[in-house]
């Protein structure tokens, strides 16, 4: 592939960026074929060593923020002209009403999580009140009943040490639930960089 | 390589190339493919991320007829240069102390 060609192809299938991101990236990839080619590489060699344009393209979409895809995805793809405008207002009610149900959807998954990992801490932290005071409890107990304290000791302490284990299952549920938020998240990107741009 | 030390380095890596002077994107590729690996596609964002951060300047010029883009380290970039090799002693410490914990062949 020439020079020429790819940086067409790429400036092609980068549609979903806004127009100055593009330029700017395919301005970086000139450069460097230029220099490549300035330090005695062939044409077609110096493209073939940026790798894969499938792989390159892809690699910079999942680089760009989501809201930047989802506004250009969005654009109507002549700009905004008088007719664009017009089908814009008379199709507020429904668009208007999408967008909404979107955008709610999408925060009401980001506070789902959100509350998900802060209850999981927060059983955590109420399980280790309880062992804390159990064992109290159990101290104040020895005048009483000597047996009674000190089985509840000892299952105070029981309790802290399952406040261990559970914060490590806290700790990984949280992680494993963000690497999920995370692939959810690089799927739905995936779907808006449609099969033509990469 | 693990990914994730990996990219904490490569930052470090540009800033360190452009502490020995001012220098553009291929040549930067060129200076450090003997001690890391670095694909053209991964130095854009590292350049961009560096010059939001204002760790490195950039400015255009004229090279045979087509525009360069020359970045330029800035006293914040040298900085977190610094702040690096003071971050690495801890790692030391902790690298040596996993090592420790190896079983001797």
């Amino acid at each position: 592939m020439t020079k020429s060609i790819f940086l067409q192809e790429l400036g092609n299938r980068l549609r979903s960026l806004p127009a100055d991101e593009r330029n700017q990236r395919c301005a970086y990839y000139e450069e460097l074929l230029s220099d490549m080619m300035e330090d005695g590489m062939d044409e077609e060699a110096a493209v073939a060593k940026l790798g894969n344009l499938n792989e390159i393209v892809t690699e910079i979409l999942q680089d760009t923020p989501f809201p930047t895809l989802v506004k250009n995805k969005l654009r109507p793809k002549h700009g905004w002209t008088a007719a664009a405008i017009l089908v814009a207002i008379l199709g507020a009610p429904l668009w208007l009403s999408l967008l909404l149900a979107l955008v709610l959807t999408v925060l009401s998954l980001g506070l789902a999580v959100v509350s998900i990992i802060v209850a999981l801490f927060l059983c955590v932290a109420a399980l280790g009140i309880t062992g804390i005071l159990t064992i109290v409890h159990g101290f104040a107990l020895f005048s009483l009943n000597g047996a009674t304290a000190v089985f509840s000791i000892g299952f105070g302490f029981v309790t802290i040490g399952l406040v261990c284990l559970s914060f490590l299952a806290a700790k990984y549920a949280s992680i494993g639930l963000y690497h999920g938020v995370r692939w959810l998240i690089r799927s739905v990107k995936r779907m808006l960089i449609s099969n033509k741009e990469a | 390589m693990n990914t994730q030390l990996k990219k904490g380095l490569l930052d470090v890596c540009v800033l360190s190339v452009l502490q020995r002077g001012e220098s553009y994107g291929y040549q930067i590729l060129k200076d450090l493919s003997g001690y890391i690996d670095l694909s053209e596609s991964t130095l854009y964002p590292i350049l961009r991320r560096l010059e939001t951060s204002h760790a490195v300047t950039v400015r255009s010029v004229e090279h045979e007829g087509r525009l360069r883009k020359i970045y330029t380290i800035t006293d914040s970039g040298i900085q977190q240069i610094q702040e690096f090799l003071t971050d690495w002693t801890e790692v030391e410490t902790i690298y040596l102390y996993i090592k420790e914990g190896m079983p001797c062949d």
